[in-house]
């Protein structure tokens, strides 16, 4: 099969050769810039496993990443992951719960409307309308009112000092968008049909299916390299592959781990995975019923995971083992070892506990993220080693995302959770570890206490000190069972020049056509 | 199938060599893989859900001293294993619900056809609303309220499948009640009750068979598919459409995932298509 696929792939490149001999000969006849063009004209393919189902940020679920590319935010961040200015040229913090940002002067949206502070409080005022029921409401609920007192200057009152605000005005959903196109459009075509100030302007949607995009020449920050940029929809992981390996399509992301020897043997494919740059896996466990109430059935679960061979064997390295849900690229990250391996223990635990033959319970593992259905099933034996019997469901995905924060799941479920949006402790820990956040089924008065004081605390080695306070007490009481951080692996023809970023940014902007 | 059910056999030499010629070889398919899926899980030692991490997409042949002559899955399970146990599921559930779906439309049928009038109008419309509405999605739509597993699955798959055993029951009902015996059976006082028990359902068989046989591969693609669909028996059990899931993610790397099972599929329905003619052209049904 492979063989098959590299062979036509081969006779394409041999065609395109034939091809590029013709214009060398026509460009040799005088038409020189006709070869330049050529180059720079070609369109990056980007498969992507989903596909957004508005453009609309107030709207969006998932796919930040091609929206980045649309729109334009307050604070950058570098691919060091620091802060840096964007639309903002520097901000401060006039009082506890006042910012100020100054705008850059002169910028313009796609369609020649001016960016002015107006467009940034109408942009971020429009989120945090309760009439609009904007899913993305809660990354930015710390916020109490935005203004705009000068042209160039956007004043925003948070309604508790919040040390992340910067942060928070550097990714989804806080884009900027022009408000007299988005009055004249309104919000449902907007969605279709968005205009940003970002590096690409959108030409054409079609939900679900594909969003073709081209260089914005007006860009403030430079004319992007690359011209043209089609994002397409392949959910199948063997289609995408199959797209990379055909040459239709440039970049892929979620690479099977499986698929990995398969592309590295491709000599003109590339592998671009970020160590520890993905999400974070766990099993939530429903812990104000028993048994799980019981930390020591908590820690006997924990002990009867081997999570090394699930990351060595299964997911083939590309993860990395570990007992916290902060990222190392997260403020606040503590190096947590992952949790041993000890089934022995783990049976002590269960008898000390009351459990001396073990209990049935379910567990929901949907077939989400990588390989998680067969890490579900081998993890659910691992638990039959120690007596407890695990009835294995794979939910339906869209199912499954509506009985979670509603508090219908099974006993003990598996998620993932990231940070990206802020990367900060914060994000990964709060709203799955604070009792009454709609994704936490934990209850730990103590853990909260921290938790709420890490928010609001400005001082940043004092944050550092509750975030490591915090990792520890979870480490003691086991609230849900940490597995492994994935990788984020792409893979991409080697005429393009790409880096994956902590944050799992796509920025085409900073791409180019190998030369 | 049609033109040869056509000539009724009587007997003459010519057509008894026709028929040893084409004898029963969709049975004999249909025996040997029911044989396999019977006794194999007992016979082939290995375990369908033991795992071996070092093992993962090992193909056919001998990993780390143990023989996987189906090669091994994404976890390093035996493929034989699961096929023979997969098989039998799949069997299982499409046998089931065949049943169901025959018995539960031979009697709504048998009832529309009798009595007539209003409950015959009633009945073949639910008949006509059923056929109108597409297979998969009226079975994931009942999954996905009831949630899955083995008895909800033979549930839905058999009474989706009850319309056409009630179109056969009624046509053929229709022609039974002008029968002599039918009448005399009236005459003398039988009860509508006794009427069907004794002398309509009986005479329904030879058809409602073969109608099952043909409609038996229908099921084994529906159970493929919802399990293919991952809506199915949840794993680690495995079941022919399971195995397809696993299989068609892994094609580029471990062919041999969805090789022998999509084969079995194949020889399965191909099986039952042939019983279908085999027995219909046998019982001149």
């Amino acid at each position: 099969m492979s063989r098959r696929v590299f062979d036509t792939r081969r006779f394409s490149r041999a065609a395109s050769l034939s091809a590029r001999m013709a214009l060398l000969a026509a460009a040799l006849a005088g038409a020189c810039p006709a070869v330049a063009a050529g180059q720079a004209d070609r369109t990056l393919v980007i498969a992507e496993e989903a596909g957004p189902a508005t453009l609309d940020p107030c709207f969006i679920r998932s796919d930040a990443a091609l929206l980045d590319n649309i729109f334009d935010t307050l604070v950058g961040r570098d691919d060091t992951g620091r802060l840096v200015a964007s639309v903002a040229l520097d901000w401060e913090q006039t009082t506890p719960l006042v910012w100020t940002f100054h705008l850059r002067p002169g910028l313009r949206f796609q369609n020649g409307e001016p960016l002015d502070a107006a467009a940034v409080a109408f942009s971020l005022n429009r989120i945090l309308d309760p009439a609009l029921g904007s899913p993305n409401l809660s990354y930015i609920r710390t916020v109490a009112e935005v203004s705009a007192p000068g042209p160039l200057t956007v004043r925003i009152r948070t309604s508790a000092p919040d040390p992340l605000l910067p942060a928070r005005m550097s990714r989804y959903p806080a884009y900027i968008v022009p408000p007299a196109y988005l009055r004249r459009v309104g919000n449902a075509l907007f969605g279709r049909q968005p205009v940003g100030s970002g590096p690409y302007a959108v030409t054409d949607y079609a939900p679900d299916d594909h969003v073709d995009m081209i260089a914005n020449n007006a860009y403030w920050r430079a004319t992007p390299r690359i011209r043209r940029v089609s994002w397409r929809v392949v959910p199948q992981p063997t289609a995408r592959i199959g797209a990379l390996l055909t040459g239709e399509a440039d970049l892929i992301d979620s690479v099977p781990v499986d698929a990995i020897g398969l592309i590295r043997r491709q000599r003109d494919l590339a592998i671009d995975g970020l160590p520890g740059s993905g999400l974070t896996l766990y099993l939530g466990l429903r812990t104000r019923q028993p048994p799980l109430n019981d930390v020591r059935v908590r820690r006997a679960l924990s002990l009867a995971i081997d999570r090394s061979s699930i990351v060595r064997y299964i997911l083939k390295g590309y993860a990395t083992p570990t007992g916290t849900q902060v990222g190392p690229y997260d403020f606040g990250y503590q190096d947590v070892p992952a949790p041993a391996y000890d089934p022995a223990e783990a049976r002590r635990l269960l008898a000390q506990a009351g459990y001396p033959h073990g209990f049935s319970i379910r567990m929901q593992v949907p077939r989400r993220y990588v390989k998680s259905a067969e890490i579900g099933q081998f993890i659910a034996q691992e638990f039959a080693a120690i007596g407890v019997a695990a009835t294995l469901q794979i939910p339906d995905w869209s199912v499954y995302t509506q009985d979670v924060p509603a508090g219908r799941q099974a006993p003990i479920y598996m998620l993932a959770w990231g940070s990206t949006q802020t990367l900060d402790a914060d994000a990964a820990l709060y709203p799955i570890l604070h009792s009454g956040e709609p994704y936490s089924q934990v209850d730990l008065p103590q853990l909260d206490t921290l938790l709420d004081a890490a928010r609001t605390t400005m001082d940043t080695e004092i944050r550092r000190a509750l975030y490591a306070r915090i990792q520890t007490m979870v480490t003691e009481q086991v609230p849900l069972l940490t597995l492994y951080r994935e990788d984020q692996v792409f893979a991409a023809t080697r005429k393009l020049i790409f880096q994956p970023r902590p944050d799992g940014r796509i920025d085409v902007f900073d791409m180019a056509w190998a030369p | 199938m049609s033109a040869r059910t056509g000539a009724p056999f009587r007997g003459r030499p010519s057509t008894r060599r026709r028929l040893r010629a084409d004898i029963a070889l969709g049975p004999v398919l249909l025996l040997g893989l029911a044989l396999c899926f019977a006794v194999g899980p007992a016979l082939w030692p290995k375990s369908p859900y033991a795992t071996t991490l070092l093992a993962i997409y090992h193909e056919p042949g001998t990993a780390f001293g143990q023989w996987h002559p189906f090669g091994t899955d994404q976890l390093g399970r035996d493929m034989l294993a699961r096929l023979l146990l997969g098989g039998r599921i799949s069997v299982a559930i499409v046998l089931l619900s065949g049943v169901l779906a025959a018995s539960v439309g031979s009697l709504l049928g048998t009832i529309s056809g009798y009595f007539g009038g209003l409950v015959d109008a009633a009945i073949m419309r639910l008949a006509d609303i059923q056929l109108a509405i597409p297979l998969i999605l009226s079975i994931l739509l009942v999954i996905a309220i009831l949630g899955p597993g083995m008895q909800n699955l033979v549930l839905v798959l058999g009474l989706s499948g009850w319309a056409t055993y009630a179109r056969a029951a009624r046509a053929r009902v229709l022609e039974l009640r002008e029968l002599d015996f039918l009448q005399a059976a009236r005459a003398i006082g039988a009860s509508p009750g006794r009427i069907l028990r004794v002398h309509l359902l009986p005479n329904l068989v030879p058809t409602q068979v073969v109608l099952m046989s043909l409609d038996l591969p229908r099921l084994v693609v529906a159970e493929a598919s919802i399990g293919f669909l991952g809506m199915g028996i949840q794993p680690p059990e495995p079941t022919l459409g399971n195995l397809l899931a696993d299989g068609q993610t892994a094609i580029l790397y471990a062919p041999w995932m969805i090789v022998f099972p999509g084969l079995a599929v194949c020889m399965l329905v191909i099986g039952f298509n042939m019983t279908g003619d085999w027995i219909a052209r046998r019982f001149g049904a």
